[in-house]
């Protein structure tokens, strides 16, 4: 007999879904991403009419309905985290280790499970936020709601997804390299909202030219319907892909080159 | 089976463990003896691939361990009891190390059944004791069904009734004609269930031999006598070649001579004997003298 990489990655999803905190935190990320999104849109078609005219005329519908996302982002990234860093605080990594030896696959099972559970997340959750929030909108004669069919609109839901899974991989990397839960999480908020925070105060060529390959405003060239400027879905796509990839060969490196402990 | 050669780690300035080499016996419960930081844990690391050797090898039928295509139905391991997630249940515990291991998932319950945790199989492992952890622990490593075990203080813990019920259970496996190893450092603990011992202290490779031959070697008993003319006694064994203290409770203890040799000579001097007893070392007075230069980390009593 053999134990092939399907075996080890039904492992891993075995863990990850068999520990309560998985859906805590995952229960919040949804309260957070789509309940404040409900709330700002619910707040946003009562008030529209107070609204500064630049922002009507030129009003991102699909952006209000999924403005709780960038938050519930932080937690699933922490999701990330959570899938290894709990091996090392109570040392099972040890017997993880034994069981698959073979150090490479188990980074991969791990990655593939955090991935696509980010993912489906992501995804979910936009769909939700965006439906609901369209409807609420929509109660605002003035507003245009949009629809899933719109253009972009769907790209942005899978966008989402696809930043999630992002974030919630180069967090894991990020455990498994520093092998410390609170320095992997604040590393990656850090990444999240540095960029965005420190570029308002920086010269506007640094901010086109430099922070647009940051992973946070590689993906939101993914993941908004419309995108802000910058240079377009597969360039950010594909950049994004290789911010996580680079994350990946580290940890890679690390959990291979390392003794267990 | 298992085959350790030259096998040497070093941690920084430590050196855990010192050009060791032994085999692992088929069919045998095999002792691993050491003091406190002698190695035991290091090597069985390394065994299981866990550790990189500094120099040297270990090899399973000839492969490392990480080459094993379906490890756990080698090798089966219990290292640290405690390591595990306390949020999951014995039952989920289990199942993703048989789910990753290629092992079928009513094994789980068989396993459960086999250490006594099937009525506590729902519950999470962080109410368990230390005692519930090493049985865990020892399913974890059952699981497989392997040919190869290695349990790295699996007693730790366990009440008599568990102690007695887990010396059972190595016989048993071995008598299966698997391969066990079992580390401790409480010689005695060994004594009714290991037929071989491995003993190391600093690393290196003290002593590997049968049990019996373990305590003849180790440590050599003495003979204590009681007469009324106790000097000359004395005197008289001291020719004969024995090494003779003389205990304040006025009574000899000689090393050297037989019981049967010392009574001899009592007759031919014409010396009453009041008792003659041999005494025998006992296991943990052998071990204790076996490891005696290579203990660590030795505690001083009365310093001032
Ligand atoms: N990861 C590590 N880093 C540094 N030193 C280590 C490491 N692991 C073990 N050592 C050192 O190696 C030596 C052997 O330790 P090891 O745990 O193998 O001993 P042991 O025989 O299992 O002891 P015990 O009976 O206390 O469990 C000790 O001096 C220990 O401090
Ligand atoms: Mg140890």
């Amino acid at each position: 007999m053999t134990v092939r990489l399907s075996d080890t990655v039904a492992a891993e999803w075995t863990k990850l879904r068999s520990v309560r905190t998985t859906w805590t935190v995952a229960i919040a990320a949804m309260v957070v991403s789509v309940g404040l999104s409900v709330l700002f849109c619910l707040v946003t078609a009562q008030d529209y009419a107070n609204l500064p005219a630049e922002q009507r005329l030129d009003f991102d519908a699909a952006g209000t309905s999924l403005v709780g996302l960038n938050l519930g982002l932080v937690l699933v990234a922490i999701l990330g985290v959570l899938a290894v860093s709990t091996e090392y605080t109570t040392d099972m990594m040890r017997l993880t280790l034994a069981i698959t030896p073979r150090r490479g696959r188990v980074l991969l099972s791990k990655a593939l499970v955090v991935g696509l559970f980010a993912f489906v997340l992501g995804a979910v959750f936009a769909v939700a936020a965006f439906s609901i929030g369209q409807a609420l909108l929509g109660t605002n004669p003035d507003i245009h709601a949009l629809a899933l069919g719109d253009p972009g609109v769907l790209r942005g839901m899978f966008g989402w997804g696809a930043e999630m899974a992002a974030f919630a991989l180069i967090a894991f990397s990020g455990a498994v390299i520093t092998r410390s839960s609170v320095g992997s999480v604040v590393l990656t908020i850090a990444l999240i909202f540095a960029p965005a925070i420190v570029g308002a105060f920086l010269p506007a060529w640094v901010r086109t030219d430099i922070l647009t390959y940051f992973p946070a405003s590689a993906a939101e060239q993914l993941s908004a319907a419309h995108a802000p400027d910058g240079p377009g879905p597969v360039i950010g796509g594909t950049v994004l892909l290789g911010w996580v990839a680079l994350a990946l060969v580290l940890a890679r490196t690390r959990l291979i080159g390392r003794d267990s402990g | 089976m298992i085959s350790v050669r030259d096998l040497t780690k070093r941690y920084g300035r430590t050196t855990a463990v010192a050009g060791l080499t032994f085999d692992l016996r088929p069919g045998v419960v095999t002792g691993f003896l050491g003091p406190n930081g002698a190695g035991k844990s290091t090597t069985m690391r390394m065994i299981l691939g866990l550790d990189a050797p500094t120099s040297g090898s270990v090899t399973i039928h000839g492969k490392p361990y990480r080459d094993l295509p379906a490890p756990i139905h080698e090798v089966g391991a219990l290292l640290d009891a405690k390591a595990v997630h306390g949020a999951r249940t014995a039952r989920t515990h289990l199942r993703w190390i048989a789910r990753a291991g290629g092992v079928p998932r009513t094994r789980v319950d068989e396993v459960l059944d086999i250490v006594g945790l099937t009525s506590v199989a729902n519950a999470r492992i962080a109410t368990f004791s230390l005692g519930m952890h090493q049985r865990l622990g020892i399913a974890t490593a059952l699981l497989g069904d392997p040919p190869v075990l290695l349990l790295d203080e699996p007693v730790n813990g366990l009440d008599p009734e568990g102690v007695h019920w887990l010396r059972t259970l190595l016989r048993d496996l071995a008598a299966e004609g698997r391969a066990v190893l079992v580390s401790s450092h409480l010689m005695n603990e060994m004594a009714e269930t290991a037929e071989h011992v491995l003993v190391i202290g600093r690393g290196e490779l003290i002593a590997d031999l049968p049990i019996d031959e373990f305590t003849q070697r180790g440590a050599r008993g003495h003979v204590r006598v009681v007469a009324p003319r106790l000097a000359e006694l004395s005197t008289v064994l001291k020719h004969a070649g024995g090494a003779v203290t003389r205990r304040p409770e006025g009574a000899l203890e000689v090393i050297g001579l037989d019981a049967a040799r010392i009574g001899d000579l009592a007759l031919e001097y014409r010396i009453g004997l009041h008792e003659l007893t041999p005494v025998h070392a006992g296991l943990e007075a052998a071990f204790l003298e076996l490891t005696r230069g290579s203990v660590q980390y030795r505690a001083h009593r009365g310093e001032r």
